[in-house]
């Protein structure tokens, strides 16, 4: 996926001006910086949530993204997780919320939920999606730092596994240094720079 | 009035507001997503404008379909003038702006979350208005109820588009302003009392629901 003179301005301010970026199939991308520096704007750019002021994305991905504050369905986690899923991978819903510590919580209702159980909960629904690029919003932040690295890495395996582009913005280090193949760095002027580990 | 009468002017009050309530439901909830989920200058005027007609005095909607309706109206060739569909027709245009007032607003206030989570997933359209209405189902049925106990209670728009013709077109509420007239105040008060019973279980139902969502 390319793209190419990507800007968006909010009241004659440059919240994003990316000249060019090319998105690579299967790796994983942090975006990283400061506090309103546009890295959600970014997000919901790429996500179709909001429209450029200008530029082009060739080639696109099939894309989901799960916003930095989620909408809570008032129905149980399970169904809350199968939103978008075919009935008959039930099962695997049940796993994967198995796999991120939610078991007890399956047939609980969602509006019961502790932050980080919830954080959990989306990120499920986040995973068990077909879409080739997933983006994430600070998905991480609510979830207990005692887990949320092995959370993390389970993330990034899932997705490395499934062939998916993973972009997250994070705000731990920790977490930028385990998911940051590449990192997207945010300035407050809306410039975006690339940097790689590889 | 013997019993078998006041039998059938409690059932044609039920048609009508039944009728009425069912249509004005339909019409509503395809009023209110527009209204809530819809953007631009033409929807915000019209926000205004159903918010201004879910005040509407029924007067003024019986009057403008006995207007359109009668031998000499408009669309007095349909035949329909002082029937239970010219009443139906008012009372739908009394109760429709009420319901959808009711509901867009609720919409407009979860949309922004709402929206973006369901385009993230991503979902289809027809199942991302599919659950918003799921997830607003007790102030849909709130919204639903009040518009029926505000067609049972309402009087001058189904005397002006009915004319309270004894055995076709007489409600509950104009046979208490026709009995009362004559000075039959006994069983002006029975047929209050039946019409206060039935507001009051709409009302009372109307508000478990809504405290239940």
């Amino acid at each position: 996926m390319q793209i190419t003179d990507l800007q968006k301005q909010f009241d004659g301010k440059i919240v994003t001006d990316i000249p060019s970026l090319a998105i690579e199939l299967g790796a994983s991308y942090v975006l990283w910086g400061a506090n309103g520096t546009g890295k959600s704007t970014f997000l919901r750019l790429l996500a179709g949530i909001l429209t450029s002021d200008s530029g082009t994305i060739e080639d696109p991905l099939s894309i989901s993204y799960q916003p930095q504050h989620p909408y809570i369905f008032k129905m149980s986690c399970l169904q809350n997780v199968m939103l978008g899923l075919h009935e008959d991978r039930e099962n695997d819903a049940c796993e994967m919320l198995d796999c991120l510590g939610l078991a007890g919580q399956i047939n609980a209702s969602a509006t019961s939920l502790s932050g980080g159980q919830l954080q959990r909960m989306f990120l499920a629904r986040s995973l068990l999606g077909n879409s080739e690029l997933l983006l994430l919003d600070e998905p991480f932040a609510a979830i207990d730092s005692d887990c949320a690295d092995e959370i993390v890495r389970f993330t990034l395996a899932h997705c490395k596994e499934k062939g998916r582009t993973l972009m997250a913005a994070v705000n731990a280090q920790e977490h930028r240094d385990i998911l940051g193949e590449y990192c997207l760095f945010f300035s407050s002027d809306g410039q975006v720079q690339l940097h790689t580990s590889k | 009035m013997d019993a078998v009468e006041l039998i059938h002017i409690i059932g044609i009050t039920l048609v009508v507001c039944i009728s009425s309530t069912a249509i004005a439901s339909a019409l509503a909830a395809p009023l209110s997503l527009l209204l809530g989920m819809g953007d631009g200058r033409q929807v915000k005027a019209l926000r205004t404008v159903v918010t201004a007609l879910s005040n509407i005095p029924p007067v003024v909607a019986g009057l403008l379909v006995f207007m359109l309706t009668n031998s000499d109206g408009p669309l007095g060739w349909l035949g329909i003038g002082f029937s239970i569909t010219a009443m139906v027709v008012a009372q739908v245009m009394v109760i429709t702006p009420l319901m959808a007032s009711i509901l867009f607003p609720a919409f407009l206030e979860m949309r922004g979350d709402f929206l973006e989570t369901c385009k993230g997933i991503p979902l289809r359209t027809v199942k991302i208005y599919t659950l918003l209405f799921r997830e607003c189902k007790y102030l849909c049925l709130s919204a639903v109820l009040i518009g029926f106990g505000r067609a049972m209670a309402e009087v001058a728009a189904v005397s002006l588009a009915g004319g309270d013709i004894k055995g076709q077109t007489r409600v509950l509420t104009t046979a208490i302003m026709t009995t009362t007239h004559q000075g039959e105040f006994t069983q002006a008060f029975v047929m209050a009392g039946i019409l206060i019973a039935i507001v009051l279980f709409a009302n009372i139902l109307a508000s478990r629901v809504k405290e239940k969502g």
